[in-house]
């Protein structure tokens, strides 16, 4: 069964004062707005690490009673920095399987009410028990992968800072982003470090957010055309390669095999940039580029890219609350198609947009195919 | 450290079913302990309970696997020897002193007056 995106909501990311279930309603009731107050069979709810970030849990429940589902059943899904993706793809599954027809998935997260050092713990339970207890932190091990590319591809670490660049370029257009101010790439190579190769304008900020979907049976003006879903050793150690995600490689595959595009098909995609670098993953795995080649759709050796690459300012410009940007990624491709991303819309009248997630240290990723649909 | 018993591929620490040929059965193995630098870094905000600066690296084995080893000494370039042992929770590179970070690391153990610690035991 075809599978229709019939709205999208979200709400402004950064810091927020409102509890974590507010900022969940807040996306709900803006997407839910798109397609009037009919019943809701199916609430999913995304988010990471609610209970220890924002003393949360029960959310599915919590959010039903907020929102007056009372006649839908729901479940929360976690899938770490990919949950807001996971969310959806279970939503996707409801409809195709004929279990709902109408699901409202709704994915956030509130982190600034912790502090970074606190916020980094946390992050870190997404990796293997002696990783962390060996001092590996998320973007302790994402320096290490981005150092093997560096050596491996003999770049430096302007690339890195290049994405950056052109991530919050694309921020200062997006009202919703959480940083909104462009900066040089002297700025970005000057800002502190982190764990090198990579600095803190290299990182995705600590955000307060939500996004939300409406998903029916189509046809429909954007429609859900390709899904795809892998692992990945959770040891770093462990894994066959560094310089590449081989769980983005394995659910590219199976996302353009399912919607019988390729590659060449995608006019804009939204990519899971936590750290700079893996967006050169990212657009490599994708088959965008080739293995070491990420940094020509970003150092401006090819304006404008193809596909054009985070046009929402990515999780390095919008922000990275972690549960909801596998979803919002998905709410900005979604708003690409129908022409309706304001400021930040890319030329060209796209019809076909792909979000990728990562979870975690790129152990349990995601790819997810959109296309405009026949009703339109 | 384990290899498996059907293909004989190293599968490091991971438990369950061999990743490559899906065998049930696996034999421990020692490790030489010696390793070669692939990468390392420094990082400069770790976790609440970690007086940091920490250093880690990942480290190729000559048993055809990787670890992330916590450094203990000063930070070693790619390509640089170092000796790798397991601490009965982490591995740990280099021959200098323990990290820093040695205390509060382990699950459940948030330092808190008056509470336990569970010493941490990975899976096998």
């Amino acid at each position: 069964m075809t599978v229709q995106v019939a709205a999208v909501g979200i709400g402004t990311f950064g810091r927020r004062t409102e509890p974590l279930v507010e900022l969940l309603a807040e996306a709900a009731e803006s997407a839910l707005a798109g397609v009037g107050r009919g019943a809701v069979d199916l609430l999913v709810v995304g988010t990471m690490a609610a209970g220890a970030l924002a003393d949360s849990e029960n959310l599915t429940a919590a959010l039903a009673d907020r929102l007056g589902l009372e006649g839908a059943v729901g479940h929360r899904v976690e899938a770490a920095s990919a949950t807001g993706a996971a969310a959806f793809h279970a939503g996707v599954a409801a409809i195709a399987g004929g279990s709902a027809r109408r699901v409202l998935v709704v994915a956030g997260e509130k982190m600034t009410d912790r502090s970074t050092p606190e916020v980094t713990r946390q992050l870190a339970r997404s990796l293997a028990p002696e990783e962390w207890a060996a001092g590996a932190t998320m973007p302790g091990l994402a320096a290490l992968v981005a150092q093997t590319y560096l050596d491996r591809y003999a770049q430096t670490p302007n690339v890195f800072d290049a994405v950056t660049v052109a991530a919050r370029a694309a921020g200062a257009r997006n009202p919703a982003a959480h940083l909104q101010r462009a900066v040089t790439a002297d700025e970005v190579s000057a800002s502190p470090p982190v764990a090198l190769p990579l600095r803190r304008f290299h990182c995705a900020p600590i955000s307060d957010g939500a996004a939300a979907a409406v998903l029916e049976p189509g046809p429909g003006a954007v429609e859900v055309v390709g899904l795809g879903e892998a692992f990945d050793a959770l040891r770093l150690g462990e894994r066959t390669e560094t310089t590449t995600f081989r769980a983005t490689r394995l659910a590219a595959r199976q996302a353009y095999e399912a919607s019988t595009l390729t590659r060449k098909s995608i006019d804009v995609a939204e990519v899971h940039d936590a750290f700079a670098p893996f967006a050169l993953f990212d657009v490599e795995d994708l088959g965008f580029v080739g293995p070491g080649e990420g940094g020509r759709l970003f150092l401006g050796a090819q304006r404008p890219p193809s596909p054009a690459i985070n046009p929402s300012g990515g999780l390095l410009a919008r922000g990275h609350p972690v549960g909801a940007s596998g979803l919002a990624q998905i709410v900005e491709i979604v708003r690409q198609l129908t022409g309706a991303a304001g400021d930040h819309q890319v030329g060209g009248s796209p019809h076909v947009g792909l979000a990728q997630s990562i979870g975690g240290l790129a152990a349990h990723n995601f790819v997810t195919i959109v296309a405009r649909g026949s009703g339109m | 450290m384990r290899r498996c018993r059907s293909c004989r591929a190293v599968t490091g620490r991971r438990p369950g079913l061999c990743p490559r040929c899906g065998g049930k059965d696996h034999d421990p193995i020692e490790l030489d302990g010696r390793g070669t630098v692939i990468a390392a870094t420094e990082i400069a905000s770790p976790p609440a309970d970690v007086p940091g600066p920490d250093r880690i690296a990942l480290v190729s084995l000559p048993e055809s696997v990787a670890v992330v080893v916590a450094v203990a000494g000063p930070l070693p370039a790619a390509g640089d020897p170092i000796t790798v042992r397991w601490d009965g929770r982490r591995f740990v590179g280099g021959d200098g002193p323990g990290p820093a970070a040695d205390a509060g690391r382990g699950e459940g153990d948030v330092p808190v007056a008056g509470r336990s610690r569970r010493p941490f035991e990975p899976p096998r």
